[in-house]
């Protein structure tokens, strides 16, 4: 660092300045270029003749946000920079494409590897192909650094998302994902988010996580995921859309089965998650803030409450007007009731 | 080491242009640099940050005081009131106001954050400064950084042959 820095007010000084900056901080300021235009950097004059070698980042995306990405057009590039960069350590990784062809799916799982062999911190896959998802192959994460895992376009399996070697992992966004597991488990989640991810499995996806802290569920196509008990929880949302498969159907004809069980063959509880009386709420019941959003028809929330946790540290509730409208229970008294500390209730009518 | 109020040690910072700023220790602690002093024992009297002039290192307080993570008892108490996700927004919202400074400014709270490991304001301040680029042509980014090209024709060319997968 320069001595003197007390003058610092002229812009043009200050231009000359980045230059002036140690080779570290330029390793980590090349992160946040696209890797094509990192490894440019090497024609600007010596100094820059190899300080994309040693980034700390490294984002496989497209040169112009603008124009379509395709893993095609960057397989050779990446297969050059692979192999002539030095084996420093990675902390963010960013692979972000439009398109893809099946031929391409090695490559992207190659990637992601890799990313982990340099202890990736930060991985962010997010695949934007609107036809299809990207198939991650089904081999176990293990890394003792990755703390942040965000997954957009890709179809997870059962050894990938079993995150027990993952030690460090705080944070997993996974949106608009299919997911082929029907458990998802870590001990280290501290925050996560599953939003608009898609099943066609006919039993529950277990969400295990005990150490989770935020939970955000959201618009899942599929039957509802079923949540273990989560006692550090601080704040949860679960919003069960209209693609939720959980719905009554009986509802149409005014006599929602809800929390009698027996009536329709779908408010019947799913054998396999006989062990827990409630899917949703009982992980849930240790949060301060809820959000507690569904569509009409739904029964999953009013079987729940007939086997209604207390909700013993619940400060701010916000429900819609679900809670108000199902026929066959008060759900609104009923969740009132066993909210004995509650001092915000806000519903969206 | 100064202390004021029960439970709160607190820091003193010294800029070598001679400005003293007493700090809460945890708040200090955002920078891994001084941690590490205070961890070592190396914190008794005041902690001199060399180059950072007081202008700057009282910016860079202003961001820790920001992000020194809620806890204790104002802390606790805070988040029962306001659902975490909601603290995440308003931190981003606040982090943006911040960063609305000139050039030159920016560059010094680069090598401030760099100096003192301050993990989330290195990487705030990066990110703005990549993002004043916008097209990412080579051309733009030679201007942005003011480089000289100091190659020879010749030197220049073997570069770019060595490097040619890059501007494919």
């Amino acid at each position: 660092m320069p001595p003197g820095s007390e003058d610092e007010s002229a812009p043009l000084s200050a231009t000359d300045r980045i230059g002036a900056l140690p080779d570290h901080i330029l390793h980590h300021l090349l992160s946040y270029l696209p890797a094509q235009a990192a490894a440019r950097t090497c024609v600007l004059a010596w100094r820059w003749r190899h300080l994309w070698k040693s980034t700390t980042g490294l984002r496989i995306v497209g040169l112009d946000d603008e124009e379509t990405v395709q893993v095609q057009d960057l397989r050779k590039f990446m297969d050059h920079l692979l192999v002539l960069r030095e084996r420093t350590d990675l902390d963010t990784v960013e692979i972000k494409f439009d398109l893809f062809n099946h031929d391409d799916e090695p490559y992207v799982n190659l990637w992601t590897r890799f990313a982990v062999i340099c202890k990736v911190q930060v991985l962010t896959l997010h695949i934007h192909d609107e036809l299809e998802y990207l198939d991650l192959e089904d081999l176990p994460l293990v890394s003792r650094h990755l703390r942040t895992l965000n997954l957009h376009g890709v179809a997870l399996r059962k050894t990938f998302v079993d995150f027990a070697s993952c030690t460090a992992l705080a944070n997993l966004k996974i949106d608009d994902c299919f997911i082929n597991f029907n458990e998802i488990s870590s001990c280290s989640l501290k925050h996560l988010s599953i939003t608009s991810c898609q099943s066609d499995l006919d039993c529950r996806v277990r969400v295990s996580a005990p150490g989770l802290v935020s939970l955000e569920l959201e618009d899942f196509i599929g039957i509802t995921p079923l949540l273990e008990d989560m006692a550090l929880l601080e704040a949860a949302c679960v919003n069960l859309s209209v693609e939720c498969k959980d719905v009554c159907l009986n509802y149409d004809s005014g006599v929602f089965c809800g929390a009698n069980d027996n009536t329709c063959k779908n408010c019947v509880p799913v054998s396999d998650d006989c062990s827990s009386d409630c899917v949703l709420l009982g992980g849930i019941s240790s949060a301060k803030h809820l959000k507690l959003i569904s569509d009409t028809g739904k029964f999953i929330f009013t079987r729940d409450l007939k086997h209604c946790p207390t909700f013993s540290k619940l400060k701010t509730l916000l429900l819609n007007k679900y809670w108000c409208e199902a026929p066959d229970l008060d759900p609104l008294s009923c969740i009132l009731t066993n909210s004995p500390v509650l001092e915000k209730l806000t519903l969206e009518l | 080491m100064a202390t004021r109020e029960a439970g709160k040690k607190m820091i003193m910072l010294k800029s070598p242009d001679g400005m003293e700023f007493e700090v809460e220790e945890a708040v200090a602690m955002e920078s891994q640099t001084i941690r590490k002093m205070i961890e070592d024992d190396c914190a008794d009297t005041a902690i001199l940050i060399p180059n950072i002039n007081s202008k700057i290192l009282s910016r860079v307080i202003e961001y820790c005081n920001k992000h020194v993570p809620t806890t204790g008892a104002t802390g606790a108490a805070a988040s029962d009131t306001v659902a975490p996700a909601a603290l995440a927004e308003d931190l981003k919202i606040w982090d943006a106001e911040f960063i609305k400074v000139n050039r030159a400014t920016r560059f010094n709270l680069i090598q401030a954050a760099s100096y003192l490991n301050i993990k989330g304001l290195l990487d705030l301040t990066s990110q703005t400064t990549i993002d004043t680029i916008s097209d990412n042509s080579l051309e733009e980014i030679r201007s942005f950084l003011s480089t000289k090209n100091d190659y020879l024709p010749e030197e220049e060319q073997t570069i770019r042959r060595e490097n040619q997968w890059a501007f494919q």
